[in-house]
């Protein structure tokens, strides 16, 4: 057959546009008002602070205090790439009351993609994955149709390795973390600044796709290189953590 | 119904849209339902779901009309927000689709598609069109389809103009393989040469 040319085929694509058929448009317009202009449904500010909030509260029942229970908390931002982390300064966290962390879900890693397509998505880096982990066992793909993917690599648990999961996020703002004082470290990748939290914490994650989605997350190490954010989560050390980020370096 | 509004009186809604005016947003989704209804069924290939993305992309865009830049036409920001919901929902159909297939071919049972023969052609292109990776997929509804200039898809998409270029373009060809490959009917039916 003949090569086509584009022309023709742009043409053809119009011409079926035309006469697409599309079912009739519901009246989209009279369910929005019901369920955004109820009673119970006002408009109201993003409720990822409120839930975050909450969590905090939540986490803060497990959390032994030293100082009066009403009281306001000293907060740090730190700003990682695309992670903002808020620190409590003032609590402590109770030895035994520490919630588990929840799993990561694949369903807030995206849709699966090969590591060629990852490949076209991914900053230079030679493998396109740390060489102390090998290559990953799924490689999943966000945001893919705009300019600001997220591509997150992902190993199975193993033999005496956990969990883990590496993540490169392209958005100006992936996610909220809150955790405790002592839980937070400041330190490098490489000549890069990092954070390290260890043990459970609350991440909000900022996803357009999805309205509120917060988890407790595990260890993680948050580090920056230009405009791309990593974000490595495991329960692993802060050693083989910053290992590992470092043999990709 | 779909409303044409002008680009004034749009800027204006939205600021009393913002202000709490109900009647103001009902105005904007009125004028833009067609557009975001039809982009959500082109995606995800189902009515119910479209409506639900579309009821889904007004309120979200409600909600986060303190983000919303006036400067800009508010169609290209919707149908950006539809390309993602659209997405989403598609990636749970697409769970179930294919849970349905392994039923199937578990149970040794054809699936009872009608053959595509039976559509038009526009159909047809359509299933087509539906084999390209999403990434393409959303170009070409919004290009060709909903009819937006480069201008309004490199809004939507948050991409450059030369981006949008280069995708459409490869795009194309991707989508050529794929007639000549697998739909020889509609490629024999038109000399591209």
């Amino acid at each position: 057959m003949n090569e086509p040319s584009t022309d023709r085929l742009q043409d053809m694509i119009r011409d079926a546009a035309a006469k697409f058929e599309y079912p009739p448009t519901p009246d989209v317009a009279r369910n929005v008002r019901a369920r955004l202009f109820s009673a119970q449904a006002k408009r109201r500010p993003d409720l990822r602070w409120a839930v975050a909030l909450v969590l905090v509260v939540v986490l803060g029942l497990l959390v032994a205090t030293t100082v009066p229970p009403v009281r306001a908390a000293l907060l740090r931002i730190l700003q990682i790439g695309a992670v903002q982390v808020n620190v409590d300064e003032e609590s402590i966290i109770a030895p035994g009351l520490t919630p588990e962390p929840e799993p990561v879900s694949i369903a807030d890693l995206g849709e699966p993609i090969s590591m060629e397509e990852a490949d076209a998505f991914l900053t230079f880096r030679d493998p396109a994955y740390p060489p102390a982990l090998g290559r990953p066992d799924v490689v999943y793909g966000q945001n893919l149709i705009y300019r600001e993917p997220v591509i997150s690599f992902f190993w199975q648990e193993q033999n005496d390795r956990p969990q883990i999961v590496l993540t490169q996020i392209e958005i100006p703002n992936f996610g909220v973390k809150w955790a405790i004082g002592d839980q937070v470290l400041e330190t490098e990748v490489g000549d890069h600044p990092a954070v390290w939290i260890e043990g459970p914490h609350v991440f909000d994650l900022n996803n357009a796709a999805v309205d509120l989605d917060t988890r407790l997350a595990t260890n993680v190490l948050i580090w920056s290189d230009g405009d791309v954010t990593y974000r490595l989560e495991g329960e692993i050390s802060i050693e083989d953590a910053r290992f590992i980020a470092e043999s990709w370096n | 119904m779909n409303r044409t509004i002008s680009s004034a009186d749009e800027t204006f809604l939205v600021t009393q849209a913002r202000n709490g005016d109900e009647s103001a947003w009902e105005q904007l989704v009125q004028s833009h339902q067609d557009a975001v209804f039809r982009l959500a069924y082109l995606i995800t290939g189902n009515a119910d779901d479209a409506q639900d993305v579309a009821q889904g992309v007004f309120i979200r865009a409600y909600m986060k009309l303190d983000q919303y830049d006036d400067g800009r036409p508010l169609r290209p920001w919707l149908l950006g927000i539809t390309a993602n919901l659209a997405r989403n929902q598609r990636r749970t159909i697409g769970r179930y689709w294919r849970a349905v297939q392994r039923y199937f071919i578990a149970n040794d049972r054809e699936l009872d598609l009608p053959a595509l023969d039976e559509r038009m052609e526009s159909q047809i292109l359509w299933q087509a069109i539906r084999k390209l990776p999403q990434i393409y997929q959303v170009i070409i509804y919004l290009r060709f389809f909903l009819e937006l200039s480069e201008a309004e898809t490199a809004e939507s998409l948050e991409i450059a103009r030369g981006t949008v270029k280069s995708r459409s373009h490869r795009a194309l060809k991707k989508l050529q393989q794929i007639i000549e490959d697998e739909y020889p009917e509609i490629a024999n039916e038109r000399t591209f040469n």
